[in-house]
C-alpha cells in the first residue's frame, strides 16, 4: 500500500500585507506555517486561472513574502489580491542557495530585474550572519528607475553591505550608476575566490558569467537560479526540463559549471 | 507454474473479469488497439500486424491465440488517462473548496507484452519510486492494477526490444504470466494475487517437454527481431553529439506532429489546464497529455525556448537515451517500435541513433 | 457585456454557433447589440467585443471593418473566411479580371477588391477562431473568458495531438491523405474520428513543415492532391501565401 499525500493539494493562507513595489509588481506578506528556505519557491494558485511558481522573497517569523509581477494571466490575478484575502498555494519546492560555500569568502550577489526577489532573502540572511563572510557585495541591475524593487530597504542594506544599483537607462531622478550590470561587474572589485549567487534573465546571466570569469571567478563558484516553464513542480510534467535536469526539483539553483554546456547552447 | 488447455483461457479471463475491469487488445478502426472488454472473444486472435517502416496493415494469418503484437496504443492511458480531472474546485462566498479526485477503478491489463511491462516499471520510477513527491493519482491507479503478461512470440519488423535489454519472457512485474505453446498455455504466478487466481483453475502439471518447447519458441522468436539500437556508451555518445548536423536533417523531415510522444509507452509529459463553469463558481483542474513537440511546450514569458523542430526532436531523442539515464538510471525506451510505425514522416529512431553514433565514430 | 456579430464575404455558417450556445449566453448576461441574422432591432454604438465572420472582399467592407474596429474594445474574427480569406480567396491566385468576367456577364457593375483577404490584413485583431465552420465550444470559450476576466487559451499545436489524445489511429499511416500534422487543433478531430483525412479547415499551425508533408504525400502516391487541398479555405493564410505576399 502506497500512501502519499497528493502533491497538488493546495492550502490557503491569509494575506496580511500587500506592498505595491512598482506599477505592476506587488509584494504579499502571508501568514503561514510553511518552512521554506532561501532559494525555494511556492506554486501559487488562482481560482479558474491556474498556478505560477513564485520564489519566496523573504521570511519573518510566521510571515513569508512573495513578490509577483503581473505579467501573465495567473500573476495578474494574484496581483489583484488584497490584504485579508486568502491566497492558495502549495510548496515549498526546489533547492536552496548554498550559503556555507561562501563562508570565509566574499559573497557576491548579482540580481537583474525581478531576479532580486529570488536573491533578496539570502542577502538578508547573509547580512544577519555577516561575520561568516569575508565581505558581502550585492549588485542589482534594473531596466529603469520605475522598476526598482524594495526601494524602502536600500538605506538599511547600504548600512550593512556593499550594495550597488545600476539602471539600464538614465533617469533625471537617478544619481547612481547607469549601464548594464555587466559594466558594473567590470568596474567592481571581486575576489578571485568569491562565491557568486545570481538571478536574472538568461542573457544577463550569460554575459555576467563572462565578466566574472575574466576576474578569475571559477564557474564552479557561481550559482544561478533559473527560470523555466513549470506546471507540476515535482518533476513529472516535463515542461521545465533543461538537459538532464528538471529545473523545478533539481533547481532552481544550479552550480553554473554543471549547467554550462546546456545553458550556453541554444534551444536546449 | 501450471499448464492449461487452450480452451481454458476463458476460465482465467472470467476469473479476472469478476474482480477487475479488463483492458485488452481489440481490433478497432482497422488496427490492434486497446479497450475495455467483457468477453474473451473480443481479443483479436488470429490477426497479425504487418508493420514495415511507417506502414501498417492487419491481416488474419495465424492460428495462434496471441497472434498479434503489442497494441498500437500504450497501456499508460489506462493508468494516467490522456485527459482527466484531478481536482474539482468550488467557489462559495469568496472561499474555495478543493476536492481531490482519486481513481477508484480496479483494472486488469490483460495481455501486456514484455516491452510494455518494462515501460510500466519505468513509469513507476518516474511517478513514484524515484520521485520525492510521489504522484498520488498514479500510485492509487497503479495499486489497483492487476497485470496479466504474455510472453511475446509475435514481434513486428519495427520491434527492437531485445537490444533495449528486454527478454521475450518477462522475469517479474506481473501477477500472471501466460506463455502460449502449440497446444496449451503455461501459466505462472508472479505475485500472491496472481497465485490466488491460479488456484481456482483446474490445471495440469507442466512437463519437461513443455519447457523445452517454450525455450525453443523463445529462441526462434528472438531470431525474428532484427532491428536494434546499439546501447554501448550510448548516453555519453549522444551527449557528445548535441551539436550534430543530424538534428537539422531530421528536423527538416519531422512534422512535429507529436505522434511518437503520444504513442510512446514511457513518455509522461502532461499539461495542467483549468476548465471553468460559465458562471465562475466552479473550476476543474485537468491533466492532459502534452508533448515536447508542442510549439508552446517550453514557453517562458510567451516565448518557446525550443523554436526549431530540430531542437524539439533533439530534446525527445536525447531525453529517451541520454537525459533519462541521468534522471532515472535507465533508458526511456523499451524498443516497442510504435514511434517508427506511426511516424507520418517515416523517421526511424534506430536509424537516427545509428547516424549519431556514426558521427561520433567518424570524429 | 455588449456584443456585436458582423458578417462580410462568407456563408453565414459560423454565426450559427451563437444559436448553439444561446443557453450559456443567457447565463452570462450577454447583451447582443448587433446581430442581423438573429434580431430585427440592432444598434451600432459601441461593443465590448465584436465577432466578425467573413473575408474582406469589397471596398465597402474595407470601410465597414474599420468602423467596427473603432467601436469595439475587442475584435474576434471567426471562421476561415475572416481568419484566412476563405474559399473565395482562391481568386487571389488567378487573374482578377479573368475571374470577374467568367462569373459576371457585365463585370463593370461589380465593385470588388482584387483580392479576398483576412480581416487582420486591414485591422488589428484580438482573437482568432479557426475552422470552417468554427467550433462552438471555442466560441463559448472566448465569451466566457471575457466574462470571467481570463486570458483566452486555444491550442496552437497540430491536430495530431488531439487525435492521439482521443486515441484515433493515424489515418495518414493507414493510407489516407491528411493535413492534420500542419493544421491547428481545436475541431475535436472530427474527420479522423470518422476515418477520414483532415483537409485543413482549421488552417495552418505556426511554421508548418509544408515541404516535408508534401514529400510524405508523394511517397504515398496521393498525386497532386496536396496542392489542391492547400488551396482551400485557408489558401490565403499568411503561412501559405507565397513569400512575396507575406504582407
Amino acid at each position: 500500500m502506497i500512501t502519499t499525500e497528493n502533491p497538488y493539494r493546495l492550502r490557503n493562507f491569509r494575506v496580511v500585507k500587500k506592498i505595491r513595489e512598482t506599477a505592476d509588481t506587488y509584494s504579499f506578506w502571508i501568514e503561514s506555517d510553511l518552512k521554506p528556505l532561501p532559494g525555494q519557491y511556492n506554486m501559487i494558485y488562482y481560482f479558474g486561472i491556474g498556478e505560477a511558481p513564485i520564489t519566496v522573497a523573504g521570511k519573518n517569523g510566521n510571515l513569508i513574502q512573495h513578490t509577483v509581477r503581473a505579467s501573465g494571466d495567473v500573476t495578474s490575478h494574484i496581483g489583484s489580491l488584497s490584504e485579508e484575502d486568502f491566497i492558495y498555494l502549495r510548496g515549498p519546492y526546489g533547492n536552496i542557495w548554498p550559503a556555507e560555500e561562501a563562508y570565509g569568502k566574499q559573497l557576491v550577489i548579482i540580481s537583474g530585474g525581478l531576479g532580486l526577489a529570488a536573491t533578496k532573502w539570502i542577502m538578508e540572511e547573509a547580512i544577519k550572519n555577516k561575520k561568516q563572510f569575508k565581505g558581502i557585495l550585492s549588485l542589482y541591475g534594473s531596466k529603469n528607475y520605475d522598476s526598482l524593487l524594495y526601494r524602502y530597504e536600500y538605506e538599511r542594506w547600504h548600512s550593512h553591505i556593499d550594495f550597488r544599483i545600476t539602471l539600464d537607462k538614465p533617469d533625471p531622478r537617478w544619481k547612481g550608476d547607469v549601464g548594464l550590470i555587466t559594466e558594473l561587474i567590470k568596474k567592481t572589485e571581486i575576489d578571485r575566490d568569491a562565491v557568486v549567487f545570481m538571478c536574472g534573465p538568461d542573457p544577463m546571466v550569460k554575459f555576467s558569467v563572462i565578466e566574472l570569469e575574466k576576474k578569475g571567478v571559477g564557474t564552479d563558484k557561481i550559482y544561478v537560479s533559473m527560470e523555466r516553464h513549470m506546471k507540476c513542480s515535482v518533476g513529472t510534467c516535463g515542461h521545465c526540463m533543461f538537459g538532464p535536469f528538471f529545473v523545478c526539483k533539481d533547481g532552481p539553483v544550479f552550480r553554473y559549471s554543471e549547467i554550462k554546456e546546456f545553458f550556453e547552447r541554444k534551444e536546449v | 507454474m501450471k499448464k492449461i488447455k487452450k480452451t481454458q483461457i476463458n476460465q482465467l479471463f472470467e476469473a479476472v473479469k469478476n474482480e477487475y475491469s479488463v483492458v485488452a487488445p481489440v481490433i478497432k478502426e482497422g488496427v490492434i488497439s486497446l479497450d475495455l472488454i467483457t468477453d474473451i472473444s473480443q481479443i483479436p486472435s488470429g490477426f497479425t500486424e504487418d508493420e514495415k517502416g511507417n506502414s501498417y496493415k492487419v491481416a488474419k494469418s495465424s492460428d495462434r491465440f496471441f497472434s498479434y503484437s503489442r497494441p498500437y496504443l500504450p497501456f499508460k492511458r489506462f493508468i494516467i488517462p490522456p485527459e482527466f480531472v484531478f481536482m474539482k474546485v468550488v467557489k462559495n462566498d469568496g472561499r474555495i473548496n478543493f476536492t481531490e479526485v482519486i481513481p477508484d477503478k480496479k483494472i486488469a491489463l490483460f495481455d501486456i507484452r514484455p516491452c510494455d511491462l518494462k515501460a510500466l516499471q519505468i513509469l513507476d520510477d518516474v511517478f513514484i519510486n524515484k520521485n520525492s513527491h510521489p504522484d498520488s493519482y498514479y500510485a492509487k491507479a497503479r495499486e489497483k492494477l492487476f497485470i496479466v503478461a504474455v510472453t511475446c512470440f509475435s514481434p513486428t519488423e519495427n520491434c527492437f526490444c531485445s537490444s533495449m535489454g528486454i527478454s521475450l519472457k518477462p522475469e517479474h512485474g506481473y501477477d500472471i504470466l501466460i506463455t502460449e505453446l502449440k497446444d496449451s498455455f503455461l501459466i505462472r504466478a508472479g505475485s500472491e494475487k496472481g497465485s490466488k487466481f491460479l488456484e481456482r483453475i483446474k490445471a495440469e502439471e507442466v512437463s519437461q517437454t513443455d519447457l523445452v518447447e517454450e525455450e525453443k519458441t523463445i529462441k526462434e522468436t528472438e531470431k525474428k527481431i532484427n532491428k536494434k539500437v546499439s546501447t554501448e556508451n550510448l548516453s555519453q555518445i549522444l551527449y557528445s553529439q548535441i551539436d550534430s548536423k543530424q538534428w537539422e536533417k531530421v528536423g527538416s523531415k519531422c512534422l512535429a506532429c507529436t505522434s511518437c510522444t503520444q504513442l510512446c509507452p514511457t513518455c509522461f509529459c502532461f499539461n495542467i489546464v483549468e476548465k471553468n463553469s460559465t458562471d465562475g463558481s466552479y473550476s476543474e483542474r485537468i491533466r492532459v497529455y502534452d508533448s515536447c513537440f508542442n510549439p508552446e511546450f517550453a514557453t517562458v514569458h510567451r516565448f518557446n525556448i525550443r523554436q526549431s523542430i530540430a531542437s524539439r526532436y533533439r530534446q525527445w531523442l536525447m531525453h529517451k537515451f541520454a537525459y533519462w539515464t541521468d534522471q532515472f538510471g535507465s533508458y526511456g525506451c523499451v524498443g516497442c517500435g510504435r514511434c517508427i510505425t506511426w511516424c507520418p514522416a517515416g523517421i526511424d529512431i534506430t536509424e537516427e541513433i545509428k547516424k549519431l553514433r556514426e558521427g561520433y565514430d567518424n570524429h | 457585456m455588449k456584443i456585436g456579430v458582423f458578417k462580410f464575404a462568407s456563408c453565414d455558417g459560423c454565426q450559427i454557433a451563437f444559436f448553439e450556445i444561446s443557453k450559456e449566453l443567457i447565463k452570462m448576461d450577454v447583451d447582443i447589440q448587433y446581430f442581423l441574422e438573429a434580431q430585427s432591432e440592432n444598434h451600432f454604438d459601441h461593443f465590448d467585443v465584436s465577432f466578425v465572420e467573413g473575408s474582406i472582399s469589397t471596398p465597402e467592407q474595407e470601410e465597414r471593418i474599420k468602423q467596427i474596429r473603432e467601436k469595439s474594445k475587442k475584435v474576434a474574427v471567426i471562421g476561415a473566411c475572416a481568419v484566412s480569406g476563405g474559399i473565395q480567396s482562391v481568386r487571389n491566385f488567378m487573374d482578377f479580371f479573368d475571374v470577374l468576367s467568367s462569373v459576371y456577364p457585365s463585370p463593370d457593375y461589380i465593385k470588388s477588391l482584387e483580392k479576398s483577404k483576412p480581416v487582420s490584413d486591414y485591422i488589428d485583431v484580438d482573437y482568432e477562431l479557426r475552422g470552417c465552420p468554427i467550433n462552438k465550444s471555442q466560441l463559448l470559450e472566448i465569451i466566457s473568458s471575457l466574462y470571467l476576466g481570463k486570458e483566452l487559451v486555444l491550442p496552437s499545436y497540430p491536430l495530431c495531438l488531439e487525435c492521439k489524445i482521443k486515441g484515433i489511429p493515424c489515418v495518414l499511416i493507414l493510407g489516407k491523405p491528411c493535413l492534420g500534422s500542419i493544421t491547428v487543433a481545436g475541431c475535436g478531430a472530427i474527420c479522423p474520428s470518422f476515418s477520414r483525412g483532415c483537409y485543413g479547415c482549421f488552417g495552418p499551425i505556426k511554421n508548418p513543415n509544408i515541404q516535408s508533408l508534401k514529400e510524405v504525400f508523394e511517397d504515398h502516391g496521393f498525386g497532386d492532391i496536396y496542392s489542391h487541398i492547400l488551396t482551400g479555405f485557408n489558401a490565403y493564410n499568411r503561412e501559405f501565401r507565397g513569400n512575396d505576399e507575406k504582407d
